[in-house]
This record gives structure tokens, sequence and C-alpha cells, in this order.
């Protein structure tokens, strides 16, 4: 038993840490990237990797690193930040401070200040390394902490929903971007790319060899039932977590919520191959993030903002027991 | 006891206020000082910190207080400041010496705050039942029924144990003398704890020879304490009660100590929006449905607490919230209204309360008070505002203050015209000085005002944590201490025995 509003504010910690980890990590390629001399393929990575990002194609903006700057360390509340994520993640944290542990508070913390304090630099396109680099070890470190310091409960499946419910919608927009493109357009180089978006390299070529295909990508990151960044990876986990707190439900708005998670995780487990590549992975990923969404509202609606009404003593779900 | 240094011995030079050494900048003044009597001597009790302050280098000391620091903005000890749009969160500042109150000042000073909390608690049950006090013609009607704290909602309902106050936070300053007098009485939504908690932390790490060597009693139980007393205020119906914080929410200034206090008693930390009242029952909204409350720790103020009841416009409150506090089936804490008895008008008839209720003389002092309210006082008050202070009586925090002595003619003439335009709305008293203490300013010792804030737990029984916020004017000179203005805190160390003198710690070291 928490508080509704405590539910939602580790959900949505969940969600916005893993959305910085992804945020640091994408500008990461940007700008590496952009460094190949002359390769057209550098040029097209870095803006396929910003349109990921939600960004309008570079060359009518403001070049690559100052809107690398801006989309680590913009302040604007309707810009999706390295910043504005971090702070947001912090100030679920601060909402539930009570609830969590002084090792998470204090991670997440430090990584605000050095959010904060990285602004200051003078010379971004040589310190901007240093700080994805750091950024993203304090994240991981985030959640080695949260694994690691706090009980495995209610509070910590909600955080864990909102984790991978994000991973996965972070991942269906990167694949949406890829599966666009004619095969040829991408390339090794692209595909290598698109890997280490999804921190997926060396586990895929421990998998796949260097091979580097669409239909082998698309198993991988897709299907792959061990690589803890794979589609299908994300909605097994999700299932978990909402089988964990659901399993004290008795009401229907609980078991819609169970029965949408394990019927995205059945899509994955028992997808075949060819359904999710040529031109069937589109509709396919789609339909994963239709699923998403579906799942998320239904959280929403059984845990959170459900009416009181129905929820009163004497009403027929019973309540204040 | 380590040796004690050869200067105590022999009283040689550069060991004392003023003299070149560590206390060159510590200018000893009018004021009663904390660590010095007036030839320079350190008092007993703070024997051990002098000793300790002879023999360390600034640089040492400036890690240290970079450490605290460093310690509280990293564990997010911080307190918002109003009107700063971005950088909202601040520390108050922690100084890393401690303020020490030998064990028989604390014994008289927790005798007078239990007799004085004791006799607030029966005038609030008096002025929200039968109204003796009002009828006798002891206190005027209109000062009390026509305060803005007072709440007509409280008249006739049943308050558990009688306990209107169940957190106190008292006020004491040092005149002159020495003698400890009350400042004011904090009977709402008292804060600080926190502070008195996590001062002490960082203190002790930064001094552990020291700490240990004073014996100084422990505040930790303050949490435990603070539990076990709002669980006892709902034990005559439930056996075991759902108790709860209820928070404005993380942008009021204070919201780092309800988490805080949330987290060590293990309660839930609400917001108005997380709870409902239905059939006169308030429920909070969680993931698995409605579940009852029995015992609200509000940090919200009064005027909030339920929109239906008092502020319309409130979205911090709950509504209904009152009808099921007079249905007996909720239990706020601190008791609505109680706020009335820390009213600064108030303030002047508490030794009159005390002796009518409890037939005792106050064992605390007050302050002497002028109440504009009072034609021949308000004259006097008139006549002599370049050295009085004038406080308006609905205000805290420091804001709506005039002081005499520092305020321009025209400050003087305007603020002469708000007290004739409404004198119930004022009071007076005389400057005083509050005592100075030992603060590390700048690689320095210095002296700085300080005052007391201990905090006093009302429920079956009147409990206090030996231990209290020192707050302090950082600013030279200053006798202003409120955080709003610049000022800063200190960790304070009640000791547990009698302290030793000067002499006989060198003697036992010889």
């Amino acid at each position: 038993m928490m508080l509704s509003r405590v539910a939602d504010s580790f959900y949505w910690m969940g969600r916005y840490t893993e959305r910085a980890e992804h945020t640091c990590r994408l500008l990461q390629i940007t700008l590496t990237a952009g460094l190949e001399a002359g390769a057209q393929e550098g040029d097209i990575t870095a803006e396929r990797s910003m349109r990921a990002l939600g960004a309008a194609p570079i060359a009518a903006r403001m070049g690559a690193v100052e809107e690398a700057r801006l989309l680590t360390f913009g302040r604007e509340r309707d810009l999706s930040s390295i910043y504005t994520a971090v702070f947001a993640a912090r100030e679920n944290a601060r909402q539930v401070r009570d609830q969590i542990t002084t090792e998470m508070w204090e991670r997440l913390n430090s990584l605000y200040f050095r959010v904060r304090e990285g602004a200051e630099t003078q010379n971004f396109a040589a310190d901007a390394f240093r700080f994805f680099e750091a950024a993203i070890g304090d994240l991981h470190a985030f959640k080695g902490i949260v694994s690691g310091t706090m009980s495995h409960g209610e509070g910590f499946h909600f955080l864990s929903v909102g984790n991978f419910i994000e991973r996965a919608q972070l991942l269906v927009r990167l694949l949406d971007l890829h599966f666009d493109e004619k095969e040829g357009r991408v390339g090794d180089y692209g595909w290598v790319q698109l890997l280490r978006m999804c921190c997926g390299l060396e586990p895929y070529l421990r998998v796949k060899t260097a091979d580097f295909r669409r239909d082998q990508i698309a198993d991988f990151l897709v299907l792959n039932d061990e690589f803890p960044r794979s589609l299908r990876f994300c909605a097994n986990t999700i299932a978990f977590h909402i089988e964990a707190v659901g399993a004290l439900a008795d009401d229907a708005a609980r078991r819609n919520c169970t029965r949408l998670a394990g019927r995205l995780a059945g899509r994955l487990n028992f997808a075949l191959l060819d359904e999710v590549t040529g031109k069937n992975g589109k509709a396919f990923i789609a339909q994963v993030a239709e699923d998403c969404m579906g799942i998320s509202e239904a959280v929403q609606a059984a845990f959170i903002s459900y009416s009181l009404a129905e929820r009163l003593p004497g009403s027929s779900f019973g309540g204040g027991r | 006891m380590a040796q004690a240094p050869q200067s105590i011995m022999n009283g040689s030079k550069g060991m004392r206020p003023g003299q070149a050494g560590p206390f060159q900048d510590y200018q000893l003044g009018t004021s009663y000082d904390e660590m010095f009597d007036a030839t320079g001597n350190p008092r007993a009790g703070w024997v051990g910190l002098y000793n300790r302050l002879c023999t360390s280098d600034s640089k040492g000391l400036r890690d240290l207080q970079a450490n605290i620091d460093r310690t509280f903005m990293a564990q997010g000890v911080t307190f918002t400041v109003y009107g700063h749009e971005d950088s909202t969160e601040k520390i108050i500042p922690t100084d890393i010496l401690p303020r020490i109150v030998p064990a028989h000042e604390w014994d008289k000073l927790e005798r007078g705050f239990k007799q004085r909390v004791e006799a607030l608690n029966l005038f609030l049950a008096d002025i929200y039942g039968d109204q003796a006090i009002i009828n006798n013609g002891y206190i005027p009607r209109d000062l009390i029924l026509g305060s803005v704290n007072y709440r007509r909602e409280m008249l006739g309902v049943e308050v558990p144990h009688g306990a209107y106050v169940n957190v106190c936070g008292t006020d004491v300053i040092r005149n002159e003398a020495g003698d400890y007098v009350v400042l004011e009485d904090n009977l709402r939504v008292p804060s600080g704890v926190s502070y008195m908690l996590s001062n002490r932390d960082a203190v002790k790490r930064a001094f552990p020879d020291l700490y240990r060597a004073a014996r100084v009693r422990p505040v930790e139980t303050y949490p435990d304490d603070l539990l076990a007393m709002l669980k006892g205020l709902a034990s005559e119906y439930q056996p075991d009660p759902s108790v709860v914080v209820l928070t404005p929410g993380v942008f009021n200034s204070a919201y780092f100590e309800h988490a805080f206090l949330a987290r060590l008693m293990g309660t839930p930390l609400v917001e108005g929006r997380d709870l409902a009242v239905h059939d006169n029952v308030v429920y909070m909204r969680t993931t698995s449905g409605l579940k009852r409350v029995d015992v609200i720790y509000r940090r919200v103020d009064d005027a909030f607490v339920d929109p239906l009841a008092f502020r319309p416009d409130s979205t911090l409150g709950v509504a209904g919230l009152m009808n099921a506090y007079r249905a007996g089936n909720v239990v706020i804490a601190n008791a609505p209204g109680a706020g009335v008895a820390d009213d600064k008008a108030v303030y002047a008839y508490t030794p009159a309360i005390i002796k009518h209720y409890l037939d005792q003389d106050p064992i605390l002092d007050i302050v002497e008070t002028f109440l504009c309210r009072e034609k021949n006082q308000c004259a006097h008050v008139l006549n002599n505002l370049d050295k009085l202070v004038v406080k308006a009586v609905g205000e805290s925090g420091g804001y709506g203050m005039l002081i005499g002595p520092h305020a321009s003619k025209a400050q003087i003439s305007e603020f002469a015209d708000k007290i004739k335009a409404d004198p119930a709305n004022y009071i007076a008293q005389p400057t005083i000085s509050l005592s100075t203490a030992p603060t590390f300013i700048d690689g320095a010792v210095e002296t700085r005002h300080v005052d007391l804030r201990p905090f006093i737990l009302t429920g079956a029984k009147t409990t206090l944590t030996p231990g209290a916020l020192s707050r302090v004017a950082l600013r030279k000179g200053s006798l202003v201490v409120n955080s709003s203005q610049g000022g800063g805190s200190k960790d304070t160390w009640v000791l547990s025995g009698p302290a030793q003198s000067v002499k006989a710690e060198a003697g036992a070291s010889s």
C-alpha cells in the first residue's frame, strides 16, 4: 500500500532517468558521428539521432554542436533536454524524499549539480564527452543503487515499470526511424551506430558476429530475450512488475493492467521473425508503441487517478480496509 | 580532558578575546557572552571547546566548515527562498561551533517550558470552552475573540488529553544579565527541528572527541517521541492509529523538514490532494484503494486546512476535514486555533495566564511588553519610538517590525502613523540585546547574536528533547536571527552533568 501520488512519482522518476540516459547517449553519438571527416554517413547518423530526440533537421537549425548543447543544458520547460529530464527526475524524487533511500537521493542530487555546473562550460565541444560519460555513469550508478538499497516493494515496481516503458518507447522510436530507411541507406555504419544508441553493440557481436543486416538487427533488438534493452526483454520486465503490484488486486482495473502487459509480452515472446522484418516490421513496431501507451494509461487508471466514488466504502470495490 | 594550554594557567596574552591569537576578532560587548565571562575567562562547560579553539588552526576549521556545507547540500537539507526564480534552494548556514547549555541552566529551562505549555493548553481549553478567563475580566474579550487566529469552529470541540499545542517551539533569548527570557511562543506549525537533528549529526562528526568528553545529552529520539505522542492522541479508539504528515508540498520552504520527519517516523507524507473525506471519515488515496487516516500531523496553516471551514481558495487542505475532526473521527495536531495563544498581544498576558491556571509564579520571565491597545501604554510607546522595538501583532518571521534605535526619522514617523491608525495591531518592547556566542566567520572566531528554540511535545504527557535549534544572526551586530533574513543555525549541546570549571580541569590535567 502506498499513496497514489507517491506511486506516480516513482513511475516518473523511472521514466525520466531512462530518458536522461538515452539523451546522453544519443548526443554522444551525434557529436562523435559528426567528427567523421567527409563521411556523409556520419552526418546522416547525426541527423537521425537528432530526429530521434525530437529535434528538427540540423541543416535548418543552429549547427550540431550548438544544438547538442541546447539539448544538454537547455532549461525551457517544453524542451526534452538532459537538464529537464534530470530536473524532473529529481523533482519526483523530492516529492517522495521520505520514501527513497538517502543513497538514491544523493546520487540523483549530485547528478543534478553536475548538469548545472556543466552548463558553465566555455568549451562544450571539448568537455562534452567527459560530461556525457560522467552523467551516464551517474545514471548507471543510480539504477544500481535503486536495486541495491531500496526494498523491492511497490515503489520499486512502479519505478521499474516507468523505466522499462520509457525504454521500450524510446527504442520503438529509433527502430521506426531506421526501418523507414531503405536498407542500403543505413549501411554497416548506420546499423553499428543504432546498436551503439541502444548500448547494444558488444552484446550484439557476441550473438550475431560483425554481420550487420536489418533482419539480424531486428531479431536482436526486438526479439532477443536476454539483452536488457530489447523490446522483448522490456515487455517481460514490465509484465513482471505489473504482475507484482497487481497481485494484491482484485478489481477490474488492475486485471486490465496485467492483461495488457501480458498481451504485449506474449506478442513479443511468440512473434515470428517474418513479422518483425521487412514490410511487416513497421506495423509490428507501431503495435508495440500502442500497447505501451495502453499499459501506461491503464496503470494510471488502476492505481493513480481512479475515481473516488468507486472506491468508497459501500461501493462494489470496497475500500477502507 | 587533555592537557590544558599553558595560557589558562598563567593567563598569558593571546588566548583572550580581543588579543592576538584565535580570539583576536572576538569582541565582547555589553551583551551576555555565552563563552566568556566579563573578565575574559571561559565559562564552565565551554572549556573543552575553548581549549580546542586555542590549539586549532584556521585552515583545519575551514575544512571542517566546508565539509558541513557540502554534506548539507548533498543531503538536500535546504529551505526555499521565495522570490528566487531559478535557484530556490538554499542551505541554512550551519555554524561549526556548537552552542553549549550547562545542565543546571537546562534544568530551569525545562521546568519553565513545561509550566508554560501546560498553562497555555489550559488557557486554550478555557477560551474554546467556558471562557472563564474572559468572563472574569482577566483578559479583554475582543483581544481573544477578535484575533485573526481565533477559530470559532473549535468552540466546544473535545481535544484529546486537552492538548491543543502538541508541538511547541518557544523562542528564548538571554538578556544582559544572562537570564533566559521568553521572546515568543510558536504554537501553530513551529519548524526547525530537522536542523536540530541534522546539525547534531554534522557537528558530532566534526568534533567527535570533544563531543564524547563533553557528555552531551542525545537528541536522536525526537522522531520516535513525536510518533509516540501522535499515536497517543488517537489511542483511545484505535489500537494502532494510522498517522500521516500533511505538507503543503515541495514548494513550501520547510518541505525538507516535512519529508525528513515523515521518513524518520515511517509515516506517509501526504498533501491535501491525497486525502478525501467521506461521511466524516478521512481517507488517503493509495494504490490499493482508500485507507483511513486517524491522526494528521499537519504542517499546513490553520487557514488552509479545510476550504469549507476556512479559506475557500485553499488548495492545500481537505474539504470536510474540520467536520471529520469535530465528529471525533480524526485528530489534527496542532489543534486548529492554537495560534490564538501565541499572538504577540496575548504574550503580554502569559505571566498572568500561568498564575491564573496553575497558581504558580512563572519560572521564565517574558520581555516587558507595552500594548498599544491600552491608551496610556500607547502614549508611552509613541513618545519612545526611537528606543523601542515595535511589532505588528499578526506578523511573524521578522516582518512588519520597527527597530527604533536603528530606524531613520522618516521610518519612525511612518510607523507612528500606522500605530495611530490601528493601535490594537501593535505591541512594543524595549530593545534587548541577545546573547553572543562564538561563531566561525571567514576563518576567524567572532561573536554573533543567538537565540534558542527547543521543541516541546505534549500529548498524554509533556516531553522536552534535551537540545534545541540555536539560531544565529550571521551579520555582524545584527539581532535578527530568522532564516528568511540571513540567519544561520548552530548545534546546541545540552550537557548531562555538572560542568567542570577552568580551575578543576586545569588541576586535573596537571
